[in-house]
């Protein structure tokens, strides 16, 4: 290849320290966490509306913030510097959701006692 | 506050040496007081005494929006505080908080108890509040009001009443019965509550805690039953308030307002004569919204009148004399200040009708309050000496008083059990059991009603307490004459204990040792039941019970039958009365009744001498046709002939409630499930259609013809033709950014995970060239769904290609701004070599060889690349190319299948070893 350019040459620019890597961005995580939190107030406090709720926003909500997750993390990767933590990002991400699908369908079965008096 | 306080004590105080010569205590002398007693809620001095009742709506509909359940906790929290602002400034407060809701289910949250006790216990209170029944039941809350401030000698007593809904008790949502049960429960029936709270001048107050919930008043129930004019109608008759009273309407209460003076709206008649009858009006507030603030109102209107003194002592210049205190009252201490004197000079005196004055020893200007220990009843106190002086008065604090338990034994009978027919028993009670009298003589003690109780009721005449009401004697003898059949081993008592300032009334139970056992008297009636079954009870005087006894869940159908003889002489009356129901309207409409032998059935039925006996039923009249009930209670049929009456007691107890299916809700929870995975994975889908693989304007490409031969040592080697190609970069495009991408001949493609993994990485599918390679790769025949660099090595191979000289290309997707080095990209290049040689081989040695199979490009994509020039894909048949198979030509061994160039990378970014510089 040319020498004559003048833009900088040689390894990958991870290797080279060509600017920063990306670390993840939590914001998905805390939101999804969030979820998580208002689901378990929500099971606490109790009744036939609390349980519904809870149990839309377990089944449904946290599939679609785990899903923006994924949307964010992927645009992270593609830029080629990231750099995970060392416990990954996305296990966090799918342990959180997949206790909020848990808590979701524990409220569905809640809802379901409702409908069966 | 507390200034002024003070300042209207000595004032009091100052006032009354003018006038009369003599100082009057703060606290005026108060002996036993019936509930009839009316309180005065202004002009409150120190020493002066509240009892404030926090009724609290613990209906369902309280907690459907959580600010209300809140409103109702910060609520218990200011009224907690503020009365004990109150109780700082001098004044004794109680405080009791009931909690009601479904039928009949008023619960003391908290006893009338000192309010300085309880301040530290706010929090714990205000957890206590707990809105959780279906129903809302004015009746049970008021009283159990009534029940906290019965015999209140409270110079104030207040309630503050919270609710947000109307009046419900009926198995339905609103049912046309509810109004006519508010109305008879609250403004009816013999003994009103209404006029109770009127009689005892209660201070009431309704806070409506939610605006939201007017509305739906007004929109649902309007018209519905009558039953919001009822609920209103309650609440006027209960505070006084006479919402149609436009001149004190103010901003917030404008839709109670606007309701009241509606042309549909109207006050009970049942109801209309306790607004006229008060002498002072609570209000009824509709969403307050900051309940400090109307508090400040509430409490002004209990203290804003009200005179303080500055200080304690009191600015005196005359000789100082105390009411006559009631009996056995004692005064903690009594101190002189400001002495315009010297203390020589003072005397301070202790008066008692019919006996010589007794001069008191003061330790200098104080004198001890033990010294009036003995001294009898109407005692008064004479402070003389010096110009001026100030003197303070201390009482005691009244001490919290614990219920007792006292033995009543049957004056000269053995230990024996008793057997007595209706005649008097007569009993001796040894009052030194009870703490109640620990202190000797430091309150005054009055004997207090009895109650009817257990069948023994005080009689007249010689009956009842038959010694003198005062208890300063140690032991009574009390008189009961039964009036039921029946053992009795206990029995009620009320004491009234002056505590000095005031009168609590104590409960006490009596234990009746040995048990009495009552006989009807000769002559009587008797009564014979059985259960449904038709078999007689083997103890008469057991309950009998509905439906076996077992609680149903179930409707149900259920008898009971009793045959009664008739009595010797005179009449008897047979009755059916509820007794600690729940609601006593739930039997009516559970359908138990009275019938005869032959169905009809039976209101009081008297039942005279001579005639034959006669056959009752209780039956339930039908099965019930909702299932919604909970109830339960005794259901006593009583005949009663003269004045004994003989009973028997039914129980019944009903739960109703609808039971949830707990198998069938598991079942659907698992449909649930099921389906809502599906539709999660359906989500995940979606969201991964979302995820772009990296866009054209990211990269340059530059590509070299690279000729892949194998050496002697059976490794592959990478030659590149021409260097120079790598020199001359070309654009990368796309035909849909984000989801595939060209670069020279190659061609990728993102590949979304599959439905039911949707938690996999999104990859590229690498075309162009029959059998392309990547670096870093996802899988053999994958590239990652990410990347900043990627190296892609092809060829076009067919299934007859001579291994040992396999013509490719190589090509390096690089950032714009960055240009690789040639030798890395040949490095890089090289330790590909092994893996692409073994992909290779292992994909033609999986082709099968047929007519012209020469000519057609094997590939180890999946799918080929519709755009690529190697045209369509071919996918070996029998198995995955990707496994290693036997050798079919042994005439052209190939490589050795592990790589001599290096490790392969293909689980990362190219690393390769650093090139000399």
């Amino acid at each position: 290849m040319s020498a004559s350019s003048s833009l900088p040459r040689g390894r990958h620019p991870i290797a080279t320290g060509l600017g920063e890597n990306k670390r993840p961005d939590p914001t998905w995580i805390f939101v999804l966490l969030a979820a998580l939190v208002i689901e378990v107030i929500l099971t606490l406090l109790g009744g036939y509306g609390a349980n519904l709720g809870c149990a839309l926003l377990g089944l449904f909500g946290v599939a679609i913030l785990l899903g923006r997750f994924r949307i964010r993390e992927a645009a992270l990767r593609a830029g080629g510097r990231y750099s995970d933590w060392r416990f990954r990002a996305r296990r966090i991400a799918v342990i959180v959701a997949a206790s909020g699908w848990i808590l979701g369908l524990v409220n569905v079965f809640f809802v379901a006692k409702e409908w069966t008096r | 506050m507390r200034r002024r306080l003070l300042g209207a004590v000595s004032t009091a105080l100052v006032f009354a040496v003018t006038t009369l010569g003599v100082v009057s205590s703060p606290t005026s002398a108060q002996t036993s007081v019936p509930d009839t007693n009316g309180s005065e809620c202004r002009e409150l001095r120190a020493g002066d005494r509240i009892d404030a009742v926090v009724l609290v709506d613990e209906s369902q509909s309280m907690r459907e929006w959580p600010s209300v359940t809140e409103q109702v906790r910060n609520g218990i929290r200011v009224v907690i505080d503020r009365l004990d602002d109150l109780s700082d400034q001098g004044i004794t407060v109680r405080l009791s908080i009931i909690g009601f809701g479904s039928e009949g289910s008023a619960r003391a949250i908290l006893p009338l108890s000192d309010v300085a006790a309880v301040a530290p216990r706010s929090a714990e209170l205000q957890a206590a509040y707990n809105p959780d029944n279906p129903r809302t039941d004015y009746r049970a809350g008021l009283a159990g009001v009534q029940e906290q401030l019965r015999g209140s000698t409270a110079n104030c007593r207040i309630l503050l009443w919270f609710t947000d809904g109307i009046f419900d008790v009926g198995p339905n949502n609103k049912d046309s019965q509810d109004a006519p049960r508010a109305l008879e429960g609250v403004c009816g029936g013999e003994d009103p509550l209404a006029g109770w709270f009127a009689l005892n001048n209660v201070q009431s107050y309704v806070i409506v805690t939610n605006e939201w919930n007017v509305a739906k008043w007004e929109s649902e129930f309007a018209n519905t039953f009558g039953i919001l004019a009822a609920s209103l109608s309650v609440m006027q008759a209960v505070t006084g308030d006479d919402l149609r009273d436009a001149t004190r309407r103010g901003e917030d209460e404008r839709e109670v307002f606007q309701i009241a003076s509606g042309a549909s709206y109207r006050i009970d008649p049942a109801c209309a004569p306790f607004l006229a009858s008060r002498s002072s009006t609570g209000e009824i507030r509709l969403d307050p919204g900051d309940l400090d603030d109307i508090f400040d109102v509430l409490i002004s209107k209990v203290v804003g009148d009200t005179f303080a003194t500055e200080k304690c002592p009191v600015e005196l210049s005359g000789p100082v004399d105390s009411d006559p205190m009631p009996d056995g009252l004692l005064l903690s201490s009594l101190r002189v200040y400001n002495l315009n004197g010297p203390e020589t000079d003072l005397t301070v005196t202790a008066m008692v009708d019919g006996q010589p004055e007794r001069e008191l020893v003061l330790d200098r200007t104080r004198v001890d309050g033990e010294q009036l220990r003995d001294l009898p009843g109407g005692w008064q106190v004479r402070v003389e000496g010096g110009a001026s002086k100030e003197v303070c008065i201390s009482y005691p604090e009244p001490r919290p008083i614990d219920n007792g338990t006292v033995d009543l034994e049957i004056a000269g009978s053995s230990r024996e059990p008793f057997e007595a027919n209706a005649s008097t028993i007569n009993f001796s009670i040894d009052w030194t059991q009870v703490d109640l009298f620990a202190q000797a003589q430091a309150e005054g003690r009055d004997l207090g009603d009895l109650i009817s109780q257990f069948g023994l009721e005080p009689g007249e005449g010689e009956e009842g307490w038959t010694t003198s009401d005062n208890l300063d004697d140690v032991s009574s003898q009390l008189a009961l004459r039964p009036t039921r059949s029946g053992d009795f081993d206990q029995v009620e008592l009320w004491v009234e204990v002056n505590t000095g300032v005031g009168t609590e009334r104590v409960p006490v139970l009596g234990r009746i040792s040995p048990p009495v056992s009552v006989n009807a008297p000769a002559g009587a009636p008797s009564m014979t039941c059985s259960n449904q079954d038709g078999q007689p009870a083997a103890n008469p005087a057991q309950e009998y019970a509905f439906n076996g006894g077992e609680t149903p869940t179930i409707t149900f159908e259920s008898e009971i039958t009793c045959i009664i003889e008739p009595p010797d002489a005179d009449t008897a009356t047979i009755s059916l009365d509820p007794q600690d129901v729940v609601n006593p309207d739930d039997f009516d409409m559970l359908g138990v009744e009275l019938v005869s032998a032959d169905g009809a059935p039976l209101d009081d039925i008297e039942l005279e001498a001579g005639a034959a006996p006669i056959e009752v039923r209780l039956v339930m009249a039908g099965p019930l046709d909702n299932r919604t009930w909970k109830t339960g209670g005794t259901l006593m049929l009583n005949v009663k002939w003269r004045d004994f009456t003989q009973s028997q007691a039914f129980d019944l107890q009903v739960d109703l409630v609808k039971r949830s299916d707990q198998g069938t809700a598991l079942l659907a929870t698992l449909i649930i499930g099921l389906l809502a995975a599906l539709v999660s994975l359906a989500v995940f889908r979606l969201m991964n259609s979302f995820v772009k693989i990296p866009p054209p304007d990211n990269f340059f490409v530059r590509s070299a013809d690279v000729r892949i031969t194998v050496d002697a040592g059976g490794s592959p080697v990478v030659q590149f033709l021409d260097l120079d190609q790598l020199d001359n970069p070309s654009i990368v495009s796309a035909e849909r950014s984000g989801l595939d991408l060209r670069a020279d001949r190659f061609a990728i493609h993102r590949v979304l995970p599959s439905f039911f993994r949707p938690f996999g990485p999104v990859t590229t599918r690498l075309g162009g060239p029959s059998v392309v390679l990547s670096s870093p790769a996802e899988r053999e025949d994958r590239g990652p769904g990410s990347f900043s660099q990627l190296i892609l090595l092809g060829a076009d191979v067919t299934a007859d290609s001579d291994l040992s000289a396999i013509n490719g290309r190589v090509a390096i997707l690089h950032p714009r701004r960055w240009i690789p080095d040639s030798n890395d990209l040949q490095e890089d290049t090289r330790r590909m070599a092994p893996r692409f040689m073994q992909t290779v081989r292992a994909v033609q040695e999986a082709t099968p060889v047929s007519e012209g199979a020469n000519a057609e490009p094997i590939s180890n994509a999946r799918e080929q690349d519709p755009v690529a020039p190697s045209g369509p894909p071919r996918r070996p048949a029998g198995g995955d190319p990707t496994l290693p198979t036997p050798p079919r030509r042994t005439d052209a061994p190939g490589p050795p299948r592990t790589p001599t160039t290096g490790p392969d990378d293909s689980d990362g970014p190219p690393m390769p070893p650093r090139r000399p510089r």
